[in-house]
C-alpha cells in the first residue's frame, strides 16, 4: 500500500466519511494511475465514494493504453458503489453493465486498442458465462457502438486466426454468446455471421 | 554556358556515346545513359606528375546517381562507372581509381558525366588536377561544362595574365565529323599569332594556343619548364571552329614557375554568343593580407582582352565591405585598342575577410571584352583565381561541394551587384543527413563571406534550430537569389598550408517549387459558424531549367502565403491570410477546399486542403421504436428489453421500474460526411424526490450525460440499412427497482447538441425534459404515480424541477 493510501486510511478513521472522500477525489484528480488503482482496491460500498470511483477509473483510462488497458481488464468484474440517488432507485441510463461496471465504460471508450486486448483476454477464461467475459463482450459491443454483427464477425475472424484449439473454441463460444444482443432486426445477419 | 535545347543534346548524346566505344569489362552494371544533359571536362591528366579528381555534387534533396565515363584522347571509353549521390552531398572520385579498376593505362583524355535525368540539373561537377612537380602542390581547376547552344561557327574566348610562352588549351570534340579549329593569340607584349588544328570526331587534344605546333603532354612540359619563352604579358585567346559551338568543349590553363616549382591558373572559355551583358563579375577577391589564408598577401590583377575591331572603354569597379560598411569605387578606367590585351593592376588592399568584389564594364557588346582575374600570393598560396561571371547570367544560384576535413576551410562568398536595394540570398548547407537553411540580406554592392567551418564548429543553429553535426565534415552547399542579375556567389575551399584556394562557382537556376504542402492540418472539418485551420504551409525551392518553373526539390524556403477558399458559400477565410496557417469559417454545410499559394519571381506554388463544413440538426424521438438504422438499438434493448420508446413501466428487461426511452437523432449535413459525429447531452437542472422530500440525484447538474448507447458514424452500415448521415443517442432515464410505495420522482432538464471528433459544435441546442413519478405497486411491480398533474412525460422545452412541478 502506498503512503498516500495509508494516509487516506488513517483519515477515513478520523474524519467524516463524506469529507474524506471529497479530499480523496481531489487528490485522485491530480494523482497517478497507481494511486487510483489502490484507491479502488481499498474503497468500500460508501455511496459518497461512487463518483470518486468513477473518477479513479477515468484516471486509469487516460494513462498510456499499454498500461491502462490491462488494469481495466483486471477490474472488469468490479461493481462500483451506487450513489445516493441510485440507492433511491434513480438512474440516468438504466442499469446496464457500462453503468454499473466502470471498467466496462472506460474500455468501451478506449476503442480499437482496448478491443485487441479484450479479444486476447477472452480465451484466458474457461467459464464463458463468467462476469468478466460477459463484461468484456459488452465492452467490445460498446466499442462497436452496438453493432453486434460486427462484433460477431470480429470474434469469428479472431477464432479462425487463433493459435490453439482452446482459444479458437472459446472465441467461437463468445461469438455465439453475442446472439443474445441481436434483436429482431439484426438476428438474420447475426446468424449469418456465425456460420 | 547557356543550356542546350532538347533536340540538340540528344544529338550530342549520340555523338558522345558513339565515341565512347568498346568500354572495357567492368563490374558495375552497364546502363545506357538516358536523356540527360552531359557534363564534360575536356582534359584530365593522370601520370607521375599529375593526378585528377572529379568532385560531383548533388544539390537536390533526393538521392541521385551519375555515370562517369573516362575517355582516352580518341574518345574511346577507358573506364566508366555509376555513382550514387545521396541528397545534398558531394563525392570525390579519383580518375586514377577508375582507370585502375578498368585496367587502363590511359594518362590523358576527357571525362564525361551523365547525371540521372531529372529536371534542373541538380548534379554538378568539377575536375581538379593536382601537380606534384614542385616542392608544394599546385592546382588546375576545371569546371564541368555543358555543351553550349549550337551557334555556327563556334567561337570561344579567354584571357590570361602574365603569359610566358603560351597558354595551353584543351579541346574536346563532341562532333561526329572532323572540325578545323583556329586559335589566335592577342598578346600584350608580343605580336598576334594564329594557327589551326584538326580535331576528329570525339578526339581531345592539348595545344599551345600561341604555337599550335606544340601539342599534347609535350606542350604542358614546355609550359612548365624554365626554358626561356616569349614574354607575352596578358594574352587574349580566340578559338573558332568550323563546327557549331555545341560540338566543341574547350578549357585552358596557363603555367608559371617560381622557386617552389610550377603552378597554374585556369582559363575558362566563354562563348560570346551566350553572353548577355557587358559587365563581368568577380566575387570575393583577395587583396592585401587575407585572414583565411594565413595572412598571405595578395596582389590582384586583371587580364583584359578586346576581341573587337573597335576600341573598348573599360572600367573596373571595386566594392569592398568591411565591418558592415560597403564602399564601391571605380579603380580603373582604360581604353583598350581593337584586338589587344592588357594587364590591369588593382589596389593591393582590401577587406582581410575577402569581402571584396569587382565589376568589369565595357562599352562594347557582350563577349567582345573578356577578362581574367588572378590574385598573386606572396607566400603559402601562390594564386587565387575565380571564374568570371556574366552580370546578367540567367543562372541565379550555385551548388558546391564543401569540406572542413583535415584543416580545410570552406567559405561561401556572395556579392549583391545590384545597386538599387538590399537583396535576399538563400543558403542551404547539407551534409547528407541535415539541412541548414538560412536567409541573408545583402546591401547593394555588398560582399559577404560565410564560413561553413564556423557554422559547424560553433554549432550555430539555423532559424529552425538545425545545427550541423560536427561528425560530418563534407557536404554540399546550395545558394540562390530570388532573381538572376541580383547576385553572384562562389565557394572557396582552402588549405593554405598546401597552397590550396580552390574556387567552386558552378551555377544553377533555382526557384519556387510548384507544390506547397500542408501539415499536419491537411484538411479541416468544422461546423457552420465554427472555424478550422489548414497548415502550416511549407514551400520548397526547386532546381529548375532556367526558363521555366518547377523542377527537382532542393530544400525549404520561406514565402508569404495567400490563403483563399474555393467556395465562399461553404467556407470563408477567417484569419491568417498571409501566415503559415489559414483558418476557415463555416458558412453552409458542404465540401470545398482551402487554397494557398505564393509567388516568387514568376513561379507560383500552390497547395490545397479539403474543407468540410458540417452541420447537424438534433431531434428527439420519444414514441414509436428506435430508428432502424440506429445500431445502438442492441444496447437499448439489452437495457430495457424492448425497442419501444416513450414511457416504459413495469418489468422491463432485467429490471422493474418506470423509465422514458428516448432517442436523439443527429441528421448530419452533408449527408455523405464520413467523419465522426456525436450527439451529446447535458443535464442542466434536476430535481429528485421521494414523495415531496428531496433526495440526491445521481448526477449533479450541470453534468455531461451523453451515456454509452450512441452511434458516431453517420455512414454506418446497420442491419436496418446505411445510416445515411444519421447518428443517434439512446437514453432511458427513470426509476428502477424501487421498493417503496412512496413515489420516487425525477425532474430532468436536458440540452442536446452534436459535435465533431474534435468537440466542435455542429448543431443548435435543443432543450427537452423528463418527468417521472414511480412507486412500487400493490402487485410488487413498479407503476407510475399520477398524483402530480402533468407528470410522467417527455417533451421539448423545460420543466420545473419541484416535486409537484409547480
Amino acid at each position: 500500500m502506498s503512503n498516500s493510501v495509508k494516509l487516506l486510511a488513517v483519515l477515513i478513521g478520523c474524519l467524516l466519511p463524506s469529507e474524506v472522500i471529497s479530499q480523496e477525489c481531489r487528490s485522485l484528480a491530480s494523482g497517478s494511475a497507481t494511486v487510483a488503482t489502490e484507491y479502488i482496491e481499498h474503497t468500500d460500498d460508501n455511496p459518497d465514494a461512487a463518483s470518486c470511483v468513477k473518477l479513479a477509473f477515468h484516471q486509469i483510462a487516460v494513462g498510456p493504453p499499454a498500461e491502462s488497458i490491462p488494469v481495466l481488464i483486471n477490474f472488469l468484474s468490479y461493481k462500483r458503489p451506487l450513489n445516493k440517488g441510485e440507492r433511491s432507485g434513480i438512474f440516468m441510463h438504466g442499469k446496464g453493465p457500462s453503468e454499473l461496471y466502470p471498467a466496462v465504460h472506460e474500455l468501451g471508450g478506449l476503442g480499437p486498442d482496448a478491443e485487441v486486448a479484450l479479444i486476447g483476454f477472452i480465451p484466458s477464461k474457461e467459464d464463458s458465462n463468467s462476469l468478466e467475459i460477459e463484461n468484456a463482450l459488452y465492452a467490445i459491443l460498446l466499442i462497436h457502438h452496438g453493432n453486434v454483427v460486427g462484433v460477431i464477425q470480429r470474434l469469428r475472424a479472431e477464432a479462425e486466426n487463433s493459435d490453439g484449439p482452446t482459444a479458437r473454441n472459446r472465441l467461437k463460444v463468445a461469438a455465439r454468446t453475442m446472439l443474445r444482443w441481436c434483436d429482431d432486426r439484426s438476428r438474420p445477419e447475426c446468424e449469418r455471421a456465425l456460420r | 554556358m547557356a543550356q542546350m535545347p532538347g533536340a540538340l543534346f540528344c544529338s550530342l548524346l549520340l555523338a558522345s556515346l558513339s565515341v565512347a566505344q568498346n568500354p572495357p569489362a567492368q563490374k558495375s552494371t552497364s546502363k545506357t545513359p538516358s536523356l540527360s544533359m552531359p557534363m564534360v571536362a575536356p582534359v584530365f591528366l593522370e601520370d607521375a606528375e599529375f593526378t585528377s579528381t572529379l568532385t560531383l555534387v548533388n544539390d537536390a534533396i533526393q538521392d541521385l546517381s551519375a555515370r562517369v565515363l573516362v575517355l582516352d584522347p580518341h574518345g574511346v571509353a577507358a573506364a566508366q562507372k555509376e555513382f550514387h549521390l545521396p541528397g545534398h552531398t558531394s563525392l570525390p572520385i579519383r580518375v586514377h581509381d577508375l582507370l585502375e579498376e578498368s585496367g587502363s593505362a590511359v594518362t590523358t583524355g576527357s571525362v564525361i558525366v551523365m547525371p540521372q535525368p531529372v529536371p534542373g540539373m541538380p548534379i554538378g561537377g568539377q575536375l581538379s588536377i593536382t601537380s606534384r612537380a614542385g616542392s608544394i602542390p599546385s592546382y588546375i581547376e576545371e569546371e564541368m561544362l555543358m555543351p553550349d547552344e549550337k551557334t555556327t561557327p563556334g567561337i570561344y574566348r579567354t584571357s590570361a595574365l602574365a603569359v610566358n610562352g603560351s597558354p595551353i588549351i584543351a579541346l574536346k570534340s563532341l562532333a561526329q565529323t572532323t572540325q578545323t579549329v583556329t586559335l589566335e593569340c592577342l598578346s600584350e607584349k608580343a605580336g598576334p599569332t594564329k594557327g589551326t588544328v584538326q580535331l576528329s570526331s570525339g578526339e581531345s587534344i592539348l595545344v599551345a594556343a600561341c604555337d599550335v605546333s606544340q601539342t599534347g603532354r609535350a606542350a604542358i612540359a614546355e609550359a612548365m619548364s624554365d626554358n626561356p619563352a616569349v614574354d607575352r604579358g596578358a594574352v587574349g585567346v580566340a578559338i573558332t571552329t568550323t563546327a557549331p559551338s555545341g560540338d566543341l568543349i574547350g578549357y585552358g590553363f596557363a603555367a608559371y614557375r617560381d622557386d617552389r616549382g610550377p603552378y597554374f591558373t585556369s582559363l575558362n572559355l566563354t562563348d560570346p554568343a551566350a553572353m548577355v551583358s557587358s559587365n563581368t563579375i568577380f566575387t570575393g577577391i583577395p587583396a592585401g593580407p587575407v585572414d583565411a589564408l594565413l595572412r598571405t598577401t595578395f596582389r590582384p590583377e586583371l587580364a583584359v582582352s578586346n576581341f573587337s575591331s573597335l576600341p573598348a572603354q573599360v572600367s573596373v569597379t571595386r566594392a569592398r565591405t568591411t565591418a558592415g560598411k560597403t564602399k564601391a569605387s571605380v579603380v580603373q578606367n582604360l581604353v583598350l585598342p581593337p584586338r589587344s590585351s592588357k594587364t590591369v593592376k588593382l589596389p593591393a588592399e582590401g577587406d582581410p575577410g575577402m569581402a571584396n568584389s569587382l565589376v568589369v564594364h565595357s562599352n562594347l557588346p557582350p563577349g567582345e571584352v573578356v577578362s581574367q582575374f588572378v590574385a598573386w600570393g606572396d607566400s603559402l598560396v601562390r594564386t587565387v583565381e575565380l571564374q568570371a561571371k556574366d552580370n546578367d547570367s540567367i543562372q541565379n544560384g550555385g551548388g558546391h561541394p564543401w569540406s572542413i576535413e583535415n584543416g580545410t576551410n570552406s567559405t561561401l562568398f556572395w556579392f549583391n551587384h545590384s545597386t538599387d536595394a538590399p537583396k535576399k540570398f538563400e543558403v542551404l548547407i547539407g551534409n547528407g543527413k541535415q539541412l541548414w537553411v538560412n536567409t541573408y540580406m545583402l546591401a547593394p554592392m555588398e560582399t559577404k563571406a560565410i564560413s561553413i567551418n564556423e557554422i559547424v564548429d560553433k554549432q550555430i543553429p539555423d532559424p529552425d534550430g538545425v545545427v550541423l553535426s560536427k561528425d560530418i565534415l563534407t557536404g554540399q552547399v546550395g545558394w540562390w537569389t530570388h532573381r538572376a542579375k541580383w547576385g553572384k556567389g562562389r565557394l572557396m575551399v582552402s588549405q593554405p598550408q598546401s597552397g590550396l584556394a580552390r574556387s567552386f562557382s558552378c551555377g544553377t537556376c533555382a526557384g519556387l517549387c510548384a507544390d506547397a504542402t500542408l501539415s499536419p492540418a491537411s484538411s479541416a472539418i468544422f461546423g457552420v459558424t465554427g472555424t478550422g485551420p489548414l497548415g502550416p504551409v511549407a514551400f520548397k525551392t526547386c532546381l529548375k531549367s532556367c526558363t521555366s518553373c518547377g523542377g527537382t526539390p532542393q530544400g525549404p524556403i520561406t514565402e508569404i502565403p495567400q490563403w483563399s477558399s474555393s467556395n465562399t458559400s461553404i467556407a470563408t477565410l477567417y484569419a491568417g491570410q498571409h501566415t503559415k496557417t489559414g483558418t476557415f469559417y463555416g458558412v453552409n454545410a458542404g465540401f470545398t477546399s482551402g487554397d494557398v499559394q505564393a509567388t516568387d519571381e514568376g513561379c507560383t506554388a500552390q497547395g490545397s486542403g479539403p474543407l468540410t463544413t458540417v452541420s447537424a440538426t438534433v431531434t428527439l424521438n420519444s414514441s414509436g421504436q428506435v430508428s432502424a438504422t440506429d445500431a445502438a438499438s442492441t444496447l437499448y434493448k439489452g437495457t430495457v428489453g424492448t425497442l419501444n420508446l416513450g414511457l416504459l413501466v413495469g418489468n422491463r428487461g432485467v429490471n422493474d421500474g418506470c423509465v422514458i426511452g428516448n432517442e436523439l437523432v443527429g441528421a448530419v449535413q452533408p449527408s455523405t460526411f464520413t467523419g465522426s459525429v456525436t450527439v451529446k447531452r447535458t443535464l442542466n437542472s434536476a430535481g429528485c424526490y421521494q414523495g415531496s422530500t428531496a433526495v440526491s440525484c445521481p448526477e449533479t447538474p450541470p453534468a455531461d450525460d451523453t451515456g454509452d448507447m450512441i452511434t458516431t458514424d453517420p455512414q454506418e452500415n446497420t442491419p436496418g440499412g446505411p445510416a445515411n448521415g444519421h447518428v443517434y443517442n439512446l437514453d432511458v432515464p427513470g426509476v428502477l427497482d424501487t421498493s417503496t410505495t412512496t413515489p420516487v420522482r425525477v425532474r430532468f432538464n436536458f440540452t442536446a447538441y452534436a459535435v465533431d471528433a474534435n468537440g466542435n459544435t455542429l448543431s443548435p441546442n435543443i432543450n427537452y425534459f423528463v418527468t417521472i413519478s414511480c412507486k412500487n405497486g400493490s402487485s410488487g411491480v413498479a407503476q407510475l404515480s399520477t398524483d402530480v398533474s402533468g407528470d410522467n412525460q417527455i417533451g421539448m422545452g423545460t420543466t420545473k424541477t419541484t416535486w409537484n412541478l409547480q
